[in-house]
């Protein structure tokens, strides 16, 4: 493996324990980067209304539901941030492309992560309508909707860097 | 399930790493409620990886048969030129 292949998987790797770190502190209001695109999103998608509390979250008290700092999706952004800088090793071949696709991995990974962290939340709201939302149904639909959007974009990623990769000339 | 394992073998472990390894790095592992969390992550995990290994098998299968049928020719074999 080159240097620059280290670089770029060193910078994933401080990215995503810096990410850890700052997920243990974080309140609401500091992850209202997350919220609010994700309880925009969810409100557009499902007609339901969700409005920001401070210190709480995001809450639409019409349907009993509540977006916490938990839901952020903060753990599937930095999942994806590291899936995605593994899987695209092979193009950083100077420091310059390592720490590009590293910066391309961070921008992917929260658009991914709103998507998911959208259709996840639509789906725990209408099991919650339908009175399916015992803690640990909820648990497994995220770790399935989540790991499922991860697998996702990482194919999509390969796919995508596969078919822009200029042809070796030999 | 092999293939899909190793092709799925990315995206899987950096999520074990971001929700089992790290948490357990820091110290999580001794607490009740951590084994349980492990416990529905690894569920969840082997759902995926089984969805995903029976529908992939079946659009594959689905490809190849719809490969067959656009192939109009019925016999492997070609005739010489001036042969019927």
């Amino acid at each position: 493996m080159k240097k620059s292949q280290w670089f770029g998987l060193a910078l994933a790797a401080i990215i995503v324990v810096a990410g850890k770190q700052y997920f243990r502190e974080a309140s609401a209001d500091n992850l209202h980067w997350l919220l609010a695109p994700t309880a925009k999103c969810v409100s557009v998608l499902t007609g339901t209304h969700f409005v920001r509390e401070a210190g709480v979250g995001y809450i639409d008290r019409s349907v009993t539901f509540e977006i916490a700092p938990v839901c952020s999706g903060l753990q599937f952004m930095l999942a994806a941030i590291l899936a995605l800088s593994i899987g695209w090793l092979s193009g950083m071949q100077s420091w310059k492309a390592a720490a590009k696709r590293v910066a391309v991995a961070v921008g992917v990974a929260y658009a991914a992560t709103i998507v998911v962290n959208t259709l996840r939340i639509a789906i725990a709201l209408h099991m919650h309508a339908h009175d399916l939302s015992g803690s640990e149904l909820h648990r497994l639909e995220g770790v399935v909707v989540y790991l499922g959007g991860l697998c996702a974009l990482y194919a999509m990623a390969r796919h995508l860097d596969e078919r822009t990769r200029p042809c070796s000339t030999t | 399930m092999l293939d899909y394992l190793k092709r799925l073998a990315i995206p899987i472990g950096a999520y074990l790493v971001i929700t089992l390894v790290l948490p357990a790095a820091n110290g999580a592992a001794t607490h009740h409620e951590f084994v349980h969390h492990a416990m529905w992550v690894l569920l969840g995990c082997a759902l995926v990886v089984g969805a995903i290994a029976v529908f992939g098998t079946l659009a594959e299968v689905s490809l190849a048969g719809l490969r067959r049928l656009k192939n109009t020719r019925t016999s492997s074999r070609v005739p010489p030129r001036g042969q019927p």
